[in-house]
């Protein structure tokens, strides 16, 4: 087989009022590692979305192997040998089909219109094995029993039975813990050595020089450079994403105050107890599946087994409108599914608690102010957008999780919040914005409220929490003030391994 | 950046998407203009208008429980039952208009909270359920009228034998309201504008009818926000009762008595209107004008189709593939 190249020439795309991407030069080769970086909103999923074939109105050429093709549908794409792993894996599978049916979908058909489950598996079997593949899971699974990561996994293997030889990994790491993150970059190794070209869209500086052959910088819409992965230091690349160096938040070890905001018992485990004190930001981690979500989301939602002090006072919380009656906010994970209202505009998605504070004694809504004070926060947050009305579903996967970030910060200035639960609250923000998150989020809690900083991604835990909590198996394992900080440390703690071997 | 490369194909899907009913309300009239002769003139406007004023209005109250993501078939059912009912206090109970009408409307209020908290409660499906409760409605106003129509001074059959007959009448004040004319425009045509008008106002500019557009876009991150979605649920089932429950005294008003059957074919016409509305201007969700647009559309084909000498039964035909057009378009309008 030919070694697998595609080139684009000067590829663009508009949106009304954007200009996504504009004469983007690029080469991406079989058997390398490419990664795409840049601020939110730059243009990488725009590329990606154009080489997968969802935008038939694009402008530029693209050529695979030296001759031109015009990838308008995703179909077309598809037959080229090119796939995406979105960052949703949930849009690409179906969730009752089981593993067996989801690998050889889109091939199903090709098999006779009556095909049992037995025989899909087999089919599955042999062809995984002759591509010399095994998967850490039954065949006959339903794909809603999978974990985000074996969900992933399915896609790159579904994408390899149908001899994809680019693959398009689109964040796939922001939902992923440590440990499969491992797991994963090991796989995209052996994608390499088979001689597929990967196409690799992240955020996190580590991991793209971990992993990349080649680095290219896009900024807004524009191509600055391909860097070989050696030459080129994280903050080069950085530099070369905003423009300017980043600044980096500094958080001292400060004189904790002992006055508890907010203390939770697990009735059902007397040893079970979290205590989160005024002006604190409490960093929870752990692995993928470790219960940080659930945790929180009990305290917001209300749970029987939970026992829950507010300042102080014992609080019943039975749903999530008494939870921010009491001042108690919580950031969901998939913003997609839990956070926005996709077919709504900008201002809508972040006033989505305060319809009620904006609005006067007749209950009118009083929308100049509101959209002054959105206006405000949006830029607040460099939330890139064309126009405070236009709808959420038109903006960079980093933008929306602004939005989301912005509505607790805006709630908080209306009425005061006592409590914040952030919940992977930096998923798809750039490294840059991240930074200025950390810095929002010191700044919150110094006002004296308290924050829950949950997040799987330790660096970042280090980085903006007064202390750590780890979790593992549903159960806080570990208490870490800022003093005892170490990366080592927590990893082992939340793998449940007291050794890590590092290289 | 002045130049826009949206190629044709595209700017027509725009077009259609967000002016699509608009345009096909224009053909419908144009054609029906040319080919029957006195379709436009002002009367003639004037009592389509008139015709389309109670589908409108339960309409209406389909699209609220609609904007909340809740379906509620039942409005026809709720509709017959709160109109016989009203017709029945007056010409019974000799209670006067307005007290019957308040009752009615509660009564209409309840069955919609009712089935919004069965849903609920029960976590079954809303369609279903609410096709559960029409079947109620439709039985609880059998039961009620004894399958009588319901008009002044009514005889009805007494269980001892011989006759009796019904002391009250449906109040002038009552039947203006359906029948009246305000210089030359029915009093039901400016009935239903104010309604459309109120819905519209506290759809788009009250705190509540943004909680409920947002519990209907995405019920889970509504909750996550702190929304008190099952609230809003109940609350939108509640109005919905309501307005169809006016829209049933609407309908009494209208024909100066509560017949039984008449709300019962309104279902289809009442989907349809709140459907077609959908894509409206490009919303791509449930809203007051355009509901109206909706069973303008409706009212406007049926009308020039008997003008045209199309049969009832033949007209359903039509019926059907102008709500079929409509998903598709409403489809376009939510790319
Ligand atoms: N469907 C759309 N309609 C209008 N504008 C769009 C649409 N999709 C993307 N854009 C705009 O194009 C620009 C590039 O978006 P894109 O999603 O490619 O950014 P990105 O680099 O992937 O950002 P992120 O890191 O936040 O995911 C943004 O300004 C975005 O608002
Ligand atoms: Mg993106």
């Amino acid at each position: 087989m030919d070694r697998f190249v595609l080139v684009t020439k000067k590829l663009s795309k508009r949106f009304p009022g954007v200009q996504a991407l504009k004469d983007i030069d690029m080469e991406i080769r079989g058997g390398e590692i490419h990664s795409l970086v840049g601020a939110n909103g730059a243009g990488k999923s725009t590329f990606a979305k154009i080489i997968s074939g969802v935008y038939k109105d694009y402008e530029g050429e693209i050529f695979i192997n030296g001759e031109k093709v015009v990838l308008d549908t995703p179909q077309k794409s598809f037959q080229y040998g090119i796939s995406v792993v979105y960052q949703e894996v949930d849009s690409a599978l179906i969730h009752y089909f089981t593993v067996a049916e989801n690998l050889l979908m889109s091939s199903v058909t090709q098999y006779g219109s009556f095909v049992s489950q037995k025989k899909l598996v087999k089919i599955a079997k042999e062809k995984l094995k002759s591509l010399g593949l095994k998967l850490p899971f039954d065949l006959n699974t339903r794909v809603s029993e999978l974990s985000v990561s074996q969900k992933q996994l399915l896609l790159i293997f579904k994408s390899l039975i149908h001899n994809s030889r680019l693959i398009i990994f689109d964040e796939p790491t922001s939902s992923l813990g440590p440990v499969e993150v491992e797991q994963l970059f090991e796989i995209i190794h052996s994608l390499k050595e088979r001689g597929i070209a990967v196409l690799y869209i992240s955020h996190r500086m580590p991991e793209i020089f971990t992993i990349s052959d080649k680095i290219t910088v896009f900024r807004d819409g524009r191509k600055i450079g391909t860097f070989p992965r050696d030459e080129v230091t994280p903050d080069d690349i950085i530099r070369y994403m905003i423009g300017k160096s980043s600044q980096k938040i500094e958080i001292s070890s400060k004189e904790m105050s002992n006055t508890p905001i907010l203390e939770i018992h697990r009735k059902s485990d007397e040893s079970q107890k979290l205590v989160l004190y005024k002006g604190e930001v409490l960093g929870l981690t752990g692995l993928v599946g470790a219960g940080k979500t659930e945790l929180l989301k009990e305290i917001y939602t209300g749970s029987k087994d939970l026992k829950v002090a507010l300042d102080g006072k014992e609080v019943r919380i039975k749903t999530s409108t008494d939870a921010v009656k009491m001042g108690i906010y919580f950031l969901p994970e998939e913003r997609r599914k839990e956070g926005l209202l996709i077919k709504e505009n900008l201002i809508w998605n972040m006033l989505l608690p305060s319809f009620g504070d904006f609005a006067n004694a007749l209950g009118f809504m009083k929308d100049k102010e509101a959209a002054q004070v959105s206006k405000r926060f949006a830029e607040k947050l460099r939330v890139k957008f064309a126009d405070l009305r236009q709808r959420v579903e038109s903006l960079s996967g980093g933008n929306q999780q602004k939005l989301i970030i912005a509505r607790w910060l805006i709630k908080n200035e209306l009425k005061g919040a006592r409590v914040i639960l952030f919940d992977e609250p930096t998923v798809g923000i750039d490294v840059g914005a991240k930074e200025e998150i950390y810095n929002i989020v010191r700044t919150v809690a110094e006002s004296g409220i308290g924050v829950i900083f949950s997040s799987s991604d330790i660096d970042e835990v280090l980085k903006v929490a007064d202390r750590i909590v780890v979790m593992r198996d549903n159960k806080f394992i570990a208490e870490i003030e800022r003093k005892d900080f170490s990366e080592e440390k927590i990893l082992s703690l939340a793998a449940g391994r007291h050794e890590i071997v590092k290289n | 950046m002045g130049q826009s490369n949206i190629n044709k194909g595209d700017l027509l899907r725009i077009i259609v998407a967000k002016y699509g009913v608009v345009i096909a309300l224009g053909i419908v009239i144009a054609l029906f203009g040319i080919i029957t002769p006195n379709f436009m003139s002002v009367g003639n406007f004037t009592n389509i208008l008139r015709s389309i004023s109670v589908i409108t209005v339960l309409s209406l109250g389909l699209t609220v429980a609609l904007a909340a993501g809740a379906f509620n078939l039942a409005v026809t059912g709720i509709a017959g039952f709160a109109g016989a009912l009203s017709a029945g206090l007056m010409v019974w109970n000799q209670l006067s208009a307005i007290t019957s009408s308040v009752i009615a409307l509660i009564v209409g209020m309840l069955m919609g909270a009712a089935i919004g908290l069965f849903v609920i409660y029960f976590r079954v499906d809303d369609l279903l359920a609410s096709l559960g409760a029409m079947y109620i409605a439709q039985g609880m106003t059998l039961t009620y009228t004894g399958g009588l129509n319901i008009y002044s001074n009514m005889i009805k059959p007494s269980p001892g034998g011989g006759f009796t007959t019904a002391p009250g009448r449906i109040s002038d004040g009552f039947i203006f309201m359906g029948q009246g004319m305000v210089g030359v425009i029915p009093m039901p045509v400016i009935i239903m504008f104010i309604v459309i008008v109120l819905v519209h106002i506290f759809l788009n500019n009250t705190k509540w009818g943004r909680n409920i557009y947002s519990v209907g876009s995405n019920p889970e991150a509504a909750y996550l926000a702190g929304i008190p979605v099952n609230g809003y649920k109940i609350f939108a089932y509640s109005l919905s009762g309501i307005l169809a429950a006016f829209a049933g005294i609407l309908l009494v008003a209208r024909l100066g008595s509560a017949q039984i059957a008449e709300s019962q074919a309104l279902l289809l016409d009442c989907v349809a209107a709140s459907y077609i509305g959908f894509s409206f201007l490009g919303q791509g969700k449930p809203n007051a004008f355009g509901t109206f647009i909706g069973a303008a559309l409706m009212g406007i084909m049926v009308n020039g189709l008997s003008m045209l000498g199309v049969s009832y039964t033949t007209q359903d035909i039509f019926k059907g593939i102008i709500l079929l057009l409509s998903l598709a378009i409403s489809r376009l309008s939510q790319k």
